[in-house]
């Protein structure tokens, strides 16, 4: 019975997998300029490095129709980093309306920011620019800055090229997982309201027939000792996102964070 | 040896003691007597010897006796005091085998009847997919059977002491620094204690932890005992000593006369016992029959006991879990996940 079950089961399952298109439905791709601006004022890439960064981030440019801006500075002159990229964005003749994604990089305040013009930001939410966010600064971290551009260009592409693809091989384990963590979870609160019943011993305290008469109440002092600890100030850093204006009033979203 | 069944005046049937009226019922003529009753009777056949004198024979440790209703044999072992006959379902109660030292001084008669004991047992069976049917089969729950089992009751009076370590921990916080300061106490304490009617199962054939698990019994209830409450019911007598019981019942005082010395260290954060010791100075014990509802079963070569007090209702022992059901049910909740995880999934995408 239960062997019958579990190869009905399966075969339902993988039969019900198989039919699923995979990669069935893929959305438009942002129509755009398709181009890869670097401005490296704070020097943080040779000229080779840029070289070849410029050309890696071509391609995706133009493979994903999005302005590419990497823009790096030593300071944003008070300004809010993603302002302040947006800001430069629109400096270099671009504009809110036009697909872009934008990462700026402030070695004065050790900032970085991954920004988005507000038509691309059905592309990369403000969850998303959250993840590039985190993923970039790993590198910045450790001053591998080519590597962070080329980590930041790549989850670009992904993002533009699995936009809109569902991803039934996920959900179909997402799924599974979670159906065998529910069905542990299910048996484990049978198992455990199985009538266990208490086999526990009862204590002879409960055939007390008076009082317990003390003969002998004594504390004695020993010793004492101190220890002392610094608190540690909580130093670490967090991303924050959303939507913002540039000075000009254009629309953009986008996260920032600490490296 | 005499066997004795106790018959009804009116149609001779075998009585059986009814646990909610606390009377003996005839189940075929209906009537039904009092203890006292049953005490006149008893005294008219000591006065004249029953013609059909009942014949014993040893075989192997088991004795053999003629039952007085159909005249089969019924076999038992040496500590049964109270059974039935296998052939006409007659309730027997072997008197002689309580004689002297053997016959118990008191008895708390059942409260449950077997009814009430099935039924308690149903419930718990209700929702709980797990068992395995042959546990919860009507026909199975039937053999639950009503047993008076053997007790001595324990009256000890007990010197005790215990020797721990006290922790008195503050805290304080001054700029950027956390101090703490521990207090270390020696404690010593010393008293006396004393104990009434711990109970502890005389009998071999009962799990001793299993009997122990099944108090409390309100000993308000005890009755001086009389034979004819073993009617209906299994009894065995005692074979096991009250000084080999006091060994047991010592190590429940230990932990007990800890648990109470340990209670009166108070305003400690942390107290760890490092010795402990009760000793018995004075101890006497008496020899009572408690009522206990138990259900054997055998699942998958092994052996499962429950046990139910049949004074409180209070159930014990271990029952049977079904793998494959489990197993059955686990899957099907992964499959069906599964299934609308995925639909769910790919519609919200």
């Amino acid at each position: 019975m239960l062997k019958r079950f579990l190869t009905l089961s399966l075969t339902i399952l993988l039969l019900f997998a198989c039919n699923v298109p995979v990669g069935a439905v893929r959305a438009d791709l942002p129509l755009g300029l398709g181009e890869i601006r670097i401005i490296d004022n704070a020097d943080l890439l040779s000229e080779q490095e840029e070289k070849q960064i410029e050309e890696y981030g071509e391609q995706i440019a133009q493979e994903t129709g999005l302005i590419v801006l990497i823009q790096t500075t030593n300071s944003t002159n008070g300004k809010e980093i993603r302002r302040y990229l947006a800001d430069a964005y629109e400096d270099l003749g671009y504009n809110d309306s036009m697909p872009s994604i934008m990462l700026g990089i402030d070695m004065g305040n050790r900032e970085l920011a991954v920004v988005t013009s507000i038509v691309s930001e059905e592309y990369f939410p403000v969850k998303k620019t959250n993840a590039m966010v985190d993923d970039v600064t790993d590198y910045l971290s450790d001053g591998e800055y080519q590597r962070a551009a080329k980590k930041f260009l790549d989850e670009t592409y992904e993002t533009i090229r699995n936009y809109g693809v569902k991803p039934v091989k996920e959900i179909v384990l997402i799924s599974l997982g979670a159906g065998v963590v529910l069905a542990l979870i299910v048996v484990a609160v049978m198992v455990a309201v199985h009538p266990k019943l208490s086999n526990n011993q009862v204590s002879a305290s409960r055939y007390l027939a008076s009082k317990v008469q003390m003969h002998e109440h004594r504390d004695q002092y020993l010793r004492s000792h101190t220890a002392a600890v610094k608190i540690n100030s909580n130093t670490g850093g967090s991303s924050s996102g959303g939507r913002f204006s540039s000075s000009s009033g254009g629309h953009y979203s986008g996260s920032s964070g600490k490296f | 040896m005499e066997v004795i069944t106790y018959q009804c005046p009116n149609c001779a049937a075998p009585l059986e003691f009814n646990s909610e009226t606390q009377k003996w019922d005839c189940k075929f003529c209906l009537s039904s007597f009092e203890e006292s009753d049953l005490q006149k009777m008893q005294t008219q056949e000591t006065a004249e010897p029953e013609e059909s004198e009942q014949d014993d024979q040893e075989q192997t440790g088991q004795k053999c006796y003629f039952c007085p209703n159909c005249g089969a044999e019924i076999v038992t072992d040496e500590s049964t005091v109270a059974s039935f006959c296998t052939f006409c379902g007659n309730p027997v109660v072997l008197p002689k085998k309580m004689d002297g030292l053997f016959r118990p001084q008191q008895v708390v008669p059942f409260q449950l009847n077997k009814e009430q004991a099935k039924q308690a047992l149903y419930q718990l069976c209700r929702k709980k997919p797990l068992l395995p049917r042959d546990f919860t089969d009507k026909a199975h729950i039937e053999k639950v059977t009503g047993i008076y089992v053997p007790f001595w009751l324990n009256d000890c009076y007990v010197n005790a002491n215990l020797q721990a370590t006290g922790e008195r921990v503050s805290s304080w916080k001054k700029g950027d620094t956390q101090y703490t300061k521990t207090d270390v106490y020696a404690l010593f304490r010393t008293g006396s204690f004393i104990y009434r009617d711990i109970p502890s199962d005389a009998s071999k054939k009962m799990d001793d932890d299993m009997m122990d698990a099944l108090e409390p019994f309100s000993f308000e209830e005890l009755k001086e005992f009389q034979m004819p409450y073993l009617s209906g019911y299994f009894a065995q007598r005692y074979d096991v000593s009250k000084e080999e019981c006091r060994e047991r019942v010592k190590k429940r005082i230990e932990q007990s006369t800890k648990e109470k010395l340990r209670e009166t260290c108070l305003h400690y954060t942390a107290v760890q016992v490092s010795s402990s010791s009760a000793d018995i100075i004075k101890a006497d014990s008496k020899y009572v029959m408690l009522p206990v509802w138990l259900l054997y079963t055998k699942y998958h070569s092994k052996d499962y006991l429950f046990a139910m007090n049949g004074q409180t209702g209070k159930m014990v022992g271990e029952l049977p879990m079904s793998i494959p059901k489990a197993f059955l049910i686990g899957g099907i909740i992964a499959v069906a996940t599964t299934i609308l995880g995925t639909i769910g999934g790919l519609l919200l995408c």
